[in-house]
């Protein structure tokens, strides 16, 4: 199996530290059968969709697991690098389960959470809402992850969560000229899976790789579909994802 | 090639009837008018009792039972599986076309438990609902996927689909589970093509919706009102029908005191927008559980001398409703069963007389049990009689109120229940016939458990149905007398079609028993505690003549 594209962080600086990440994880991990491309699997287990702490990804990388085929990363890489490659498995990460803190959902709704926070995480996911942030967002096992962890990559401003840089999003054109903002997910045997962007929730649709071409950049306006909150909404929300980050 | 671009050609044109099936079963409920009904009548009264096994299909997904109504199209039968398998089968011969398996991942929660009651096929495309609440669409020659949506996070929620999707026009249209959770229900619609959603009915109204008055403070937001089931529709009046369920908490309605609209309610919807034409709420403010899940049987007959169009749903409450479909009137409502005290009776304008509602901490013994006058398995109606056939169930249960605070995605019950048998007799059901407008009984049959399958009505004048014990039988549909049985192995809690190919009939049953009542069962009779699991299709039809 061939992941092609995932999920790439969307925010400023903490984006290139995805990007940065992305490119050692290639250079790296994702070479001789070990975790694949885009960390699909390969000899090596897979990265993408698992749920890790980055306290562990950490750990594995800097220190390796002992008795297996998993290598110790410290000397190799730099402190900056292996954070960076850690930043980059937990933003491929489908199911980003557990808080950054290594907590069971559980564990943190007994921390103390500052109002706004739980007002922010309520908002995230809204059930009444139509549409929501869960709906294509996960975070502490709820939601569906399609896009990013929020979590991990950093986002800084409420303006960054209506309109997010969103590069990875692309036109896809069928050989119908049907054309849709679309998020490439898989492609194998010569059947490519993508996310049709145009309304929520996504539609994973596969159609065949000669019938699919790309545009960029994209026509997709991410803020349609944060449209339901208000700023000080979206300002609770945000205050959410940063009780959610690694302190 | 040809053979599939005539079916696809041909198809809408089936849509588009009400009434009888004859080669193909295209739909859920035989035709978009439910009456599972069919026109063939080679097997008939004369030679039922010489029908023979033509193939049987093992799933190999046992647990939860096989529980779908299997669509047949020009020779192909498409039957789904509790964990969303789908096969598809060479409907002659029983030979494997396609399978598909849906990859549930390991998290998937189900507060019943697994099954799948089928799926629709239009457009090319086979749709099913899965147990973690997405629907995927299929390409019906080749049985690969074309399309998947997540209908919300099914980790959320607590909620699944296990109803079979409805096909009207370009749009899929997909229920959900989950009315025994806090959570508020909706009915889906998707684009057959490009499974984007085209619109959503959310059966409990917002804030500043009309009915949302019915719903003091946030109990709107935990309020159930699944739609489980599947609905019906009139291509003519270009309405969808869906009976939605009963509202959450379930038995304890102290925190959510009004009508509780629409939960319990018959609603009609313009098909091509999803918005509410009209409603018929048949129990406001339910606290026993008595969900309008089932059938939306659509029959047009003279009431008071006048031919009008009726649509004709059964409840969990014991009670079959008759409204008028174009309007939403209330016409019409009578028992289907014998043992009912919730309530003394029902008013000429559909008012419940003498509600007899569960208390706060204290058993009460109240009929029928929330198992149903009857369960989901549907009834058939043939106009050859003009008789509905529906099951009835005759048992009891002590029931207890609880307070209880919602928490999103959980069962919220708010009481406990108990199953007892009726007074003055045992736990039973019965098979019987009925005027569908005045539910006069012409003839039933009795049995010593409970009927959990649906009913299939011919022009042979059969009816066909299984029982828990794993017999397959043919009634007279005139008379009520038992004219063939066969062994299956395993109960009954799924619904046979018939269909032919060829110029041979053929009647197919799903054979597997599961689901909630049938797990719990043994709770009235012990010999059910262990009962035998299974998953296979029987086809049966007549011996080739010599």
């Amino acid at each position: 199996m061939l992941w092609l594209a995932l999920l790439v962080a969307q925010a400023g600086a903490p984006a290139d530290e995805v990007a940065r990440g992305e490119k050692i994880f290639a250079a790296s991990c994702a070479v001789g059968y070990c975790h694949g491309a885009g960390g699909s699997a390969g000899r090596a287990p897979r990265i993408q969709g698992r749920s890790f702490t980055p306290e562990y990804l950490l750990k594995v990388t800097r220190d390796g697991i002992p008795g297996t085929a998993m290598p110790a990363w410290r000397g190799q890489l730099s402190e900056e690098e292996l954070r960076a490659v850690v930043a980059y498995m937990l933003s491929i990460s489908a199911h980003p389960a557990a808080l950054p803190s290594g907590e069971t959902r559980q564990e943190a709704a007994a921390r103390p959470m500052p109002a706004r926070v739980k007002t922010g995480r309520e908002l995230f996911f809204d059930a009444v809402r139509g549409t929501r942030c869960g709906t294509c967002h996960a975070l502490e096992n709820w939601g569906v992850a399609v896009g990013p962890n929020l979590a991990a990559v950093r986002v800084r401003s409420i303006e960054e969560l209506r309109r997010p840089p969103a590069r990875s999003v692309k036109t896809a054109r069928l050989a119908s000229s049907e054309e849709f903002p679309a998020l490439l997910v898989e492609q194998k045997d010569g059947w490519v899976r993508v996310y049709d962007l145009t309304v929520a929730p996504p539609v994973l649709r596969t159609v065949a790789a000669n019938e699919l071409g790309w545009r960029e950049p994209a026509r997709w306006d991410h803020a349609a579909f944060v449209r339901s909150y208000t700023d000080a909404e979206l300002q609770a929300v945000l205050d959410y994802l940063r009780w959610l980050e690694p302190r | 090639m040809m053979r599939w671009a005539a079916i696809i050609a041909a198809a809408p044109l089936a849509w588009a009837q009400l009434g009888g099936t004859r080669d193909d079963w295209p739909h859920y409920g035989g035709l978009y008018s439910a009456w599972r009904y069919s026109e063939l009548d080679q097997i008939n009264q004369s030679n039922v009792k010489r029908l023979k096994v033509a193939w049987a299909f093992q799933t190999g997904d046992y647990d939860g039972g096989l529980q779908a109504t299997p669509i047949v199209l020009d020779g192909v039968l498409y039957l789904s599986t509790a964990h969303n398998w789908v096969f598809a089968l060479d409907a002659a011969t029983g030979k494997v076309l396609w399978e598909y398996r849906y990859s549930l991942p390991s998290d998937v929660t189900t507060i019943y438990g697994p099954w799948n009651r089928g799926v629709a096929v239009g457009h090319g495309r086979v749709f099913m609902g899965t147990l973690d609440n997405h629907v995927v669409a299929l390409d019906q020659r080749t049985g690969r996927e074309l399309w998947r949506v997540n209908v919300e996070d099914a980790r959320q929620c607590g909620c699944n689909i296990t109803g079979a999707p409805l096909v009207v026009k370009d749009k899929v249209i997909v229920g959900v589970t989950a009315g025994d959770s806090a959570h508020r229900g909706y009915l889906t619609a998707f684009d057959v093509y490009t499974g984007r959603l085209a619109w959503r009915f959310w059966t409990i109204p917002g804030p500043g919706e009309p009915g949302n008055e019915t719903w003091p403070g946030d109990s709107w937001k935990y309020g159930g009102g699944s739609t489980w089931m599947t609905g019906s529709y009139d291509a003519e009046l270009n309405l969808v029908y869906w009976a939605v369920g009963n509202p959450a908490a379930d038995f304890y309605g102290g925190d959510r005191r009004g009508d509780n609209l629409y939960t319990d309610s018959i609603v009609a919807l313009d098909a091509d927008t999803g918005k509410l034409k009209w409603y018929y709420q048949q129990i406001p403010h339910d606290v026993w559980d008595f969900d309008s899940a089932y059938e939306c049987l659509l029959v047009d007959l003279p009431v008071d001398g006048r031919l009008r169009k009726l649509l004709l749903n059964p409840s969990k409450s014991g009670f079959t409703f008759v409204v008028d479909r174009e309007t939403g009137e209330f016409l019409r409502a009578w028992p289907l069963v014998k043992h009912y005290n919730w309530i003394q009776g029902i008013g000429p304008k559909g008012e419940l007389i003498g509600r007899n509602e569960p208390e706060l901490e204290k058993p009460k013994f109240l009929c029928p049990s929330i198992g149903g006058g009857r369960s989901w398995n549907h009834g058939a109606y043939s106009p050859r009689t003009g008789w509905y056939y529906s099951v009835g169930l005759e048992w009891c249960q002590e029931v207890m109120a609880v307070k209880e605070e919602p928490v999103e995605g959980r069962p919220f019950f708010g009481g406990t229940f108990k199953w007892k048998h009726p007074p003055g007799e045992p736990a039973h059901s019965h098979l019987a016939a009925y005027d569908p407008l005045t539910g006069k009984r012409f003839w039933s049959y009795r049995y010593k458990y409970m009927l959990l399958a649906s009913i299939l009505a011919t022009a042979g004048d059969l009816l066909f149905t299984g029982d828990p014990e794993g017999e397959f039988f043919a009634l007279d549909a005139r008379t009520g007398e038992k004219l063939w049985s066969f062994q299956t192995g395993s109960g009954h809690r799924g619904s046979p079609v018939t269909y032919r190919v060829n110029g041979r009939q053929f009647i197919a049953t799903p054979s597997g028993f599961g689901s909630a009542l049938a797990g719990s069962l043994g709770e009235i009779w012990p010999e059910f505690e262990n009962y035998r699991k299974g998953s296979t299709l029987f086809v049966f039809t007549l011996p080739e003549e010599n």
